[in-house]
């Protein structure tokens, strides 16, 4: 049995103005236990709008999501969501920020902080549980976003595009000490990305998706054995997966272009 | 040690300059008072009884010596930060000015009076416990007045942010009446109510809960969607994103709306005491200008002042310790 199976999930929103925006149509994909996963695709492609249907902070219009074969309708501590944008809380420090998926679910506050503790050593913020995120660097607070949503233990982790608002290098550094936490905890990962060798460099397989409405193009497996150096990304072999990937992504851009001019 | 030993120097230099710049002038103006008062004989005595020479040196003498001198000495070295100085200089420079240009220039005792007779007024009236008489009724009406507007200020809008149905059927009397100046209408409340303590707790009420609660809405309103979406991932109830959300993310404009009351509840206490009452600040102020005692009705005046600073630091006391995580300043 596949960890996540979503079967025909479709998406459809209607606008204030009554119009109708078709934002996916007809997913159905299977994801294995452990699998780390990318979803690469043009902007408006839906990407972040099936991650966020899939951790339940939206409705799907018809279609079903399967988490160990038990339908999921809305967010739960099965899954972890770490955001794109800095959504720590400003007026809790590091360490509570952490803890707060614990506190929502009622847990003891003693164990909690120990549970905490442990996450935020895994994800390198050992020293700064008692700053408030606007004391720390972009990079240091995903980190505190990432070990928030371990800290729940969640099945599946879905990431939208944390790494996108990182200068390159820090950006290069997390995916790695991603890749690292992931190894160690081996829970199923899907992460969307913009950045096509952030994908490859990360993920078992990498699905594209069609511009709107969003659907999957082609899932392509990256067969790279782990851990993987980041000299990785030099070697000819990859350079190839990105432009595979890139010109796949190319074709539905000029496609929706053409599309859009006729 | 030796850095310690050297810090130690420093901070001796620094009490130095400060000494010198903020008392230099009184010395130097003691002086040329007393080479004065010999080289000019009886005017020139008359002249240095009345402190006037010190008090046009020492202003100036102030301001240059913090610019020229501690405005150029290293930070580290300073006692306090020079912008205190500064602030501490400029305050006391222009009631020097004031005190002199009241006695010697603009002599109208009808309008204004030197500080000096409002400090023998403060005394007089403190003495025969009329001041404290007044100060209390005042002080009485403002905290009803005021922790009502409080409690139902916050208390409302936090009900109007979290429930939009109820929002849009008050809207329209929120913004209505938080735009009207409802001292206007304070004369009938007076009717209503009489010309005891409770016409006026009801007009304070009513001048200061809009912006309270204007100021909780929005602070509520305004909470960013990413944390609110944050918390519903983590599976957090409607109540625990109101506790554990929306009310942290309110709490510093909730602070500014109580700190901006406390301004409001002060002009509600004048006025309402203006258009009748048996005792209070604002009586005292009335009172005094009717028989034309301008140094009372500065007493009234800066009591009140005194009263609303001690308000507003104090809340902003709160909000630092409450909301440690973003500390700003709000002006009206």
């Amino acid at each position: 049995m596949p960890k996540l199976e979503t079967r025909g999930l479709s998406k459809t929103f209607i606008k204030a103005t009554g119009g109708e925006v078709e934002a996916l149509r007809d997913i159905s994909l299977q994801i294995e236990e452990g699998e780390f996963i990318c979803i690469v695709g043009a902007s408006g492609c839906g990407k972040t709008t099936f991650l966020r249907i899939l951790d339940g902070l939206i409705d799907q219009t018809s279609g079903e999501i399967l988490l160990d074969g038990r339908e999921v309708t809305r967010p739960g501590p099965d899954r972890g969501f770490v955001f794109q944008s800095d959504s720590l809380f400003p007026w809790r420090t590091v360490l509570d920020n952490v803890v707060f998926g614990l506190e929502v679910q009622g847990k003891p506050r003693k164990a909690s902080v120990e549970r905490a503790m442990e996450y935020i050593k895994l994800v390198g913020l050992s020293g700064f549980e008692k700053n408030y995120p606007h004391e720390l660097s972009g990079g240091m607070r995903q980190r505190a976003n990432l070990a928030r949503a371990l800290t729940v233990n969640p099945e599946l982790l879905l990431m939208d595009e944390p790494f996108a608002a990182l200068d390159a290098q820090t950006r290069e550094i997390m995916q790695q000490e991603l890749l690292r936490i992931w190894r160690g905890y081996q829970k199923t990962v899907i992460f969307i990305t913009h950045q096509i060798d952030e994908a490859i460099y990360l993920a078992d397989r990498v699905f594209v998706f069609t511009v709107r409405p969003g659907r999957v193009k082609t899932a392509i497996r990256v067969p790279f054995q782990r851990p993987r150096s980041l000299e990785i990304k030099r070697t000819p072999e990859f350079i190839g997966y990105v432009d595979q990937v890139w010109k796949l992504i190319e074709e539905e851009v000029r496609a929706s272009v053409m599309a859009g001019e006729s | 040690m030796a850095e310690q030993v050297i810090a130690r120097k420093n901070m001796g230099q620094g009490l130095g300059v400060l000494l010198f710049v903020m008392l230099g002038g009184l010395v130097l103006g003691v002086v040329l008072q007393i080479i004065l008062g010999l080289l000019m004989g009886s005017m020139g005595a008359a002249l240095s009884r009345s402190n006037v020479i010190v008090g046009l040196v020492w202003p100036v003498w102030a301001i240059v010596a913090v610019e020229a001198i501690y405005a150029k000495i290293p930070p580290y070295q300073r006692i306090m930060p020079l912008s205190t100085a500064r602030a501490i200089v400029g305050f006391l420079a222009l009631i020097f000015v004031w005190e002199i240009v009241t006695t010697y220039v603009f002599t109208n005792a009808l309008v204004i009076v030197p500080l000096s007779k409002i400090w023998a007024a403060f005394i007089k009236l403190a003495a025969s416990g009329e001041l404290w008489k007044h100060t209390s009724v005042s002080l009485q009406e403002a905290a009803l007045g005021y922790v009502s507007a409080a409690i139902v200020g916050v208390g409302l809008g936090l009900l109007l942010a979290t429930n939009a149905r109820l929002r849009d059927y008050l809207e329209p009397w929120v913004s209505f009446l938080y735009a009207v100046p409802l001292v206007a209408i304070a004369p009938l409340f007076i009717v209503a109510f009489g010309i005891g303590i409770m016409s006026k707790v009801v007009v304070i009420f009513l001048v200061a809960v809009f912006i309270i609660l204007v100021n909780t809405e929005v602070g509520v309103l305004s909470t960013d969607p990413h944390l609110i979406e944050a918390a519903r991932s983590f599976g957090a109830t409607r109540l625990q994103i109101f506790r554990k959300v929306l009310l942290p993310a309110a709490l510093p404009f909730i602070i500014a709306g109580l700190r901006l009351g406390v301004a409001r509840a002060l002009v509600g206490v004048v006025v309402a005491e203006l258009f009748g009452a048996k005792a209070g600040l604002g009586f005292l102020i009335l009172a005094s200008a009717q028989v034309f005692d301008t140094a009372s009705l500065f007493v009234g005046v800066l009591v009140l002042a005194i009263g609303g600073y001690l308000g507003v630091e104090l809340l902003a006391l709160v909000e630092k310790r409450m909301a440690p995580w973003r500390h700003f300043e709000l002006r009206d």
